[in-house]
């Protein structure tokens, strides 16, 4: 580890997002490493495949790199960050198709043919449909309310209300059969 | 987990733990070499844009009477005015005349877009051949 590097990793978020709003991109590249797998893991939760997730991922830090001045510390960076990247996910997406027809169209993976297999989150979220898995992820993942998450990917707040409640109803489900500490790991 | 509130406390704290990549430092190589590029490309911009301010203003310069000037200065003096390097700007104006290059001929706005597109053309073809690269 360089000097620079270990000077770099004792600063906190707030002082990096500080020098990286001024220019500094060793300081932003810090940010960048300490909460990439945050952002890519929860662009992977949201349904993403690999490569997509990393090009959002990316896409995600140049913004707000480009942004980092409008940073204000109410909530974590990576918080903040994992907002961005959730929602230029949903722009990509919109591109694509709508989601009311994806919330039709997808089949969800069935997991537990016996009952019995132990779960990790990664695993659970396969067994939702599309949009069950995008709200939740949203909800609990980067921590957009339901309205906001309604507004985003224009659909009625009651048909993503629903939607959070079914997933959550089948996570619980398939997580409850998990031996305990098996079903809590957490892995791409 | 049969009470709501806690299992969604509980997914909360799962999709807080981050999954673990072997690439982060690759990845966030990738990161800054995007940062890189865009800050060239804004600096190319920036400094075609310049080239183009600066042309236009030289022109402009020399539409309100620069060669007048210079024709005025040579009749006082009796001598054909030659710039620095030797450069006879009677000739330089009647040869681009010839070839159909007098930049006064040129509207202005057509001219101006012209250059610009060169200018952005090259910005983004050296931005592209410079990502290529890296």
């Amino acid at each position: 580890m360089t000097a620079t590097s270990s000077r770099l990793a004792r600063l906190h978020d707030t002082e990096l997002v500080a020098m990286a709003a001024a220019g500094g991109r060793r300081e932003f590249g810090e940010l960048v490493r300490r909460h990439a797998a945050s952002v890519r893991g929860l662009l992977r939760r949201m349904g993403a495949d690999p490569a997509l997730a990393d090009d959002v991922a990316q896409d995600a830090f140049i913004q707000a790199f480009e942004r980092c001045a409008d940073f204000r510390g109410e909530g974590t960076f990576s918080a903040w960050v994992r907002r961005i990247a959730a929602r230029l996910y949903i722009k990509r997406r919109q591109k694509e198709a709508r989601w009311t027809e994806l919330s039709e169209a997808e089949e969800p993976v069935t997991l537990m043919p016996d009952g019995a297999r132990s779960l990790d989150l990664d695993d659970a979220l396969k067994g939702l449909s599309e949009i069950e898995r995008m709200c939740v992820s949203l909800c609990h993942g980067a921590g957009l309310t339901q309205a906001e998450i309604a507004d985003a990917l224009k659909l009625p707040l009651g048909t993503v209300k629903s939607h959070v409640k079914r997933g959550l109803d089948k996570l619980r489900a398939q997580l409850a059969v998990a031996p305990t500490g098996q079903g809590r790991r957490a892995h791409v | 987990m049969s009470d709501p509130d806690a299992f969604d406390g509980e997914i909360e704290r799962m999709f807080a733990r981050a999954p673990a990549f072997d690439d982060t430092e690759a990845f966030a190589d990738r990161v800054d070499r995007r940062l890189g590029l865009s800050w060239y490309l804004r600096t190319v911009v920036l400094t075609g844009a310049g080239v183009v301010g600066g042309f236009f203003a030289v022109r402009e310069t020399l539409d309100a009477g620069l060669g007048t000037g210079l024709s005025q200065i040579a009749a006082m003096t009796s001598q054909t005015p030659q710039s620095s390097a030797g450069l006879d700007w009677s000739q330089l104006g009647a040869l681009m005349s010839s070839r159909g290059l007098d930049l006064a001929m040129i509207p202005a706005m057509p001219l101006f877009w012209l250059v610009s597109v060169a200018v952005i053309g090259a910005a983004v073809a050296s931005a592209v051949h410079a990502n290529q690269g890296g």
